[in-house]
C-alpha cells in the first residue's frame, strides 16, 4: 500500500475522531511546548549572564573579602601589583547605590568606587568628558563618571558633562559619560554611576570598607595563574580557605557553561519524562482506536490486507497524531517563550531544543504506537468480523 | 480427479475451544466444487455453514482435514499468501454489508485493489468500472450510511469484483434487505456465475437456494445432503423480478 495513502486513511481515522485525537496530542503538545519554553527561559538566562560576565572585562579576576577581619587596604593593593605576576592594574571597588537628582529630576542607581584605571579594566569607552584621574582619587573629588543609561534617563538629551549633581544629597560633579556597552539591557552596567573610590569611602563613613578588588592580567594564561597566586596569598594571610572569594571571569563562564550543561539535562529529563506521559496517552488512545474498530481490521483482513499493511496504519496514525501534536507544541511554546520575554525574563528560542522535542515527540508518538498496532495486525479474520 | 475441482474439502473438521469447553463446529466435510458452479449451502443456525464460508474463504484455518483452492493446500500457507489469496482469488459477501463507514462506495471498492499495490488511476477506473455495472454510478462518493441496504450490498459486490475473483463467497447475501433488494442481488449473482464465476452462497431461505444449481444441506457439522436443483425448477432471478409490482429494475428503498 503507498505511504501517501496510507497517511490519507490514518487522518481520516484522526478526523472521524476530533476530540479524542486531540485529546491525544495534548499530553505531546504541553511536552513540546514546556520543553521549547523552559529552554529558551534558561537559554535566555545564560546568555544575559554570559553578556554580563563578558561585560566585566576580559581577564579580570574579582577578589570578594567574606568577613569582617578581611580588610583589603590600599597597602595591600599596592602590595599585590608587584607581588602578583603578569597583572597590569589592581583597583579597589567599593560597592554602594543611593539616589541620583538633577534638578527636579531623580533615579535610584548602583554606583561603585573606583580608581582611574576603571576604564581599562572594564573596557568602557568615553561618550563625553574625561575620566576619573588619579588626583580625582587622592584629593576625594566628588566627581562622577555616568553610565550611558543614566545619562539618557536623567538628563534627557541635555550634555550632562559639568552639570551639578545630588548624590544621596551630597553635591557632584559629572566630568564624565561612557559610551553605551548593552543597549538592550535594562539593568545592566549602562545604569552604573562611578566615582573615586576615596570619596564613596568619606560618604559612607565608618562603613566605607574596601570589600572588592579588581585585578586585570595580561592574557587568559597570566589570569589563571593569577587567581591561583591570590588564592595562596589570602590563604597565606588568613589561614583560611573562604577569607577571599576569588573569581576569574574566564572561571565564571567555564561556570556557566557547566551550569548550562546540567540545565540541559535536567530540561531533557523533564522533556523525557513528559513526552513519555504524552506518549502513554498516545498508547491509551490506540488501544481504544483498535478495540473499537476490530470489525473495520477484519474487513480489510477479509479483503486481502496483510498484517504488515495493518500493522503499518495504525503505526501510521500513531506518528500522525505525535507529529501534529509536536506541531502545535512548537508552536504554543514558541508563543509562550515570546510572551514571557514580553513581560518577564529574556528568553532564546534553541532551534536545537526545537528538533530535539519535535524528533523525541514523533518517536515517542510512533513507539507508543507499535503495541496497539501489533495487536490490530495479529487479529484473527474471523474473532475480527464477528 | 481433484485438479477438476475449484474448491475442495476434504474430512475438514473444525472445533472452537470456549475457554475449557471443545465446541466442534464442523466434523469431517467432504465437498467438492467445480469452476463455474452455483452452490447453495443450507442448514440450521449452528449447523456449521459460516464456519465452513470461512474456511472456503480463508479467513480461518480448518482444525483437521484438507482444503484445495484451485488445487493448491491451504493449510500449509502462511498468513500471508492466505491474505493474498483473499485478495486475488475470492470476492466475500456478507450479511451486514461490511464496508468501511468512513470511505466513499468508490474508496470501498478500491480496496482490495489497493492492498494489491494497484495504481491509482487504473483502480479508480476499475472501481467505477464495477460500480457502474452495478448500477451505482450516481453513488460513487456516496458515504455507506447515505445508501440503502440492497445499495450497500452491491457497492460489496462491487468491490469484490473489481478484484476480478475467481470465486465469490457470499454468507446470507440476502439476510438483511427486503426481497426486492435480495432479488436484485440474486440476479447479479446469476449474471456472474453466467459469466464463469463460481458462487458459493449460505441461506437458510430455500427460496434463496432454489436460484443456484446444486443445495448442499449441513447439520450438525456434516453433510446430510447434497442435490442438484431440476433445471425446471430452478429460479431466474431476472423473471422474478419482472414478475415483482412496483419500481423498476435498480429501484431504490430510501
Amino acid at each position: 500500500m503507498t505511504f501517501l495513502l496510507s497517511l490519507k486513511l490514518a487522518w481520516r481515522g484522526i478526523l472521524a475522531n476530533k476530540l479524542r485525537s486531540f485529546l491525544a496530542m495534548l499530553g505531546v503538545i504541553i511536552g513540546v511546548a514546556s520543553v521549547i519554553a523552559l529552554v529558551s527561559v534558561g537559554q535566555g538566562a545564560r546568555l544575559s549572564i554570559q553578556r554580563h560576565l563578558e561585560s566585566l572585562g576580559s581577564n579580570v579576576i574579582e577578589v570578594h573579602s567574606q568577613g569582617w577581619d578581611v580588610r583589603f587596604t590600599p597597602e595591600l593593593i599596592e602590595d599585590l601589583k608587584t607581588r602578583v605576576a603578569g597583572v597590569k592594574y589592581v583597583m579597589p571597588v567599593i560597592g554602594l547605590g543611593g539616589n541620583l537628582k538633577w534638578r527636579n529630576n531623580f533615579i535610584d542607581t548602583p554606583a561603585q568606587g573606583v580608581t582611574q584605571d576603571f576604564l581599562e579594566i572594564r573596557e568602557f569607552k568615553l561618550a563625553g568628558g574625561r575620566n576619573l584621574s588619579e588626583v580625582d582619587v587622592r584629593e576625594r573629588r566628588r566627581v562622577l563618571v555616568i553610565g550611558a543609561a543614566v545619562a539618557e534617563q536623567l538628563f534627557r538629551g541635555v550634555n550632562p558633562v559639568g552639570e551639578e549633581v545630588y548624590f544621596n544629597n551630597q553635591r557632584f560633579t559629572v566630568v564624565g559619560v561612557l559610551a553605551a556597552k548593552m543597549p538592550d539591557q535594562e539593568y545592566g552596567i549602562d545604569r552604573t554611576i562611578y566615582l573615586p573610590y576615596t570619596t564613596a569611602q568619606r560618604l559612607m563613613g565608618g562603613a566605607g570598607r574596601i570589600d572588592t578588588i579588581n585585578i586585570k592580567a595580561a592574557g587568559a594564561k597570566e589570569a589563571s595563574q593569577a587567581a591561583l597566586q591570590l588564592r595562596r596569598i589570602f590563604f597565606k594571610m588568613y589561614r583560611r580557605p573562604d577569607a577571599a572569594y576569588v573569581m576569574s571571569r574566564d572561571d565564571m563562564l567555564k561556570q556557566v557553561a557547566e551550569m548550562n550543561r546540567t540545565m540541559t539535562l535536567m530540561l531533557a529529563a523533564i522533556a523525557g519524562i513528559s513526552l513519555l506521559v504524552g506518549g502513554i496517552g498516545i498508547m491509551n488512545i490506540m488501544l481504544v482506536s483498535v478495540t473499537e474498530r476490530t470489525r473495520e481490521i477484519g474487513i480489510r483482513k477479509a479483503v486481502g490486507a496483510q498484517n504488515i499493511q495493518i500493522l503499518s496504519q495504525f503505526l501510521i496514525e500513531a506518528a500522525i497524531i505525535s507529529g501534529a501534536g509536536g506541531i502545535i507544541g512548537i508552536l504554543v511554546g514558541s508563543g509562550a517563550s515570546l510572551l514571557i520575554r514580553r513581560f518577564g525574563p529574556p528568553t532564546a528560542l534553541s532551534l536545537f531544543s526545537i528538533l530535539v522535542a519535535f524528533g523525541f515527540a514523533l518517536l515517542v508518538g510512533a513507539a507508543s504506537g507499535v503495541w496497539p498496532a501489533a495487536k490490530a495486525a495479529a487479529l484473527e479474520p474471523t474473532d475480527a468480523l464477528r | 480427479m481433484s485438479a477438476a475441482f475449484m474448491l475442495e474439502v476434504e474430512e475438514v473438521t473444525k472445533i472452537y475451544r470456549l475457554g475449557r469447553i471443545k465446541v466442534p463446529a464442523l466434523r469431517g466435510v467432504t465437498l467438492g466444487i467445480r469452476p463455474g458452479e452455483m452452490v447453495a449451502v443450507m442448514g440450521p443456525s449452528g449447523s456449521g455453514k459460516s464456519t465452513l464460508m470461512n474456511i472456503l474463504g480463508c479467513l480461518d484455518r480448518p482444525s483437521g482435514g484438507v482444503y484445495r483452492l484451485d488445487g493448491e493446500e491451504v493449510g500449509k500457507k502462511s498468513d500471508r499468501e492466505l491474505a493474498s489469496i483473499r485478495n486475488r482469488k475470492i470476492g466475500f459477501i456478507f450479511q451486514n454489508f461490511n464496508l468501511l463507514p468512513q470511505l466513499t462506495a468508490l474508496e470501498n471498492v478500491e480496496l482490495p485493489l489497493i492492498y494489491r499495490g494497484v495504481p491509482a488511476r487504473e483502480r479508480r477506473r476499475r472501481a467505477e468500472e464495477a460500480l457502474v455495472r452495478l448500477g451505482l454510478k450516481e453513488r460513487l462518493r456516496h458515504s455507506p450510511r447515505e445508501l440503502s441496504g440492497g445499495q450497500q450490498q452491491r457497492v460489496a459486490i462491487a468491490r469484490a469484483l473489481a478484484a476480478q475473483p475467481e470465486v465469490i463467497l457470499a454468507d446470507e447475501p440476502t439476510g438483511n434487505l427486503d426481497s426486492r433488494a435480495g432479488e436484485e442481488i440474486l440476479a447479479v449473482f446469476q449474471e456472474l456465475n453466467a459469466e464463469g464465476i463460481t458462487v458459493v452462497m449460505v441461506t437458510h431461505d430455500p427460496n434463496v437456494a432454489r436460484h443456484s444449481e446444486r443445495i448442499v444441506r449441513l447439520a450438525d457439522g456434516r453433510i446430510v445432503s447434497d442435490e442438484r436443483v431440476l433445471p425446471e425448477e430452478r429460479l431466474s432471478a431476472q423473471e422474478l423480478l419482472a414478475k415483482l409490482p412496483g419500481a423498476e429494475e435498480g429501484g431504490e428503498e430510501k
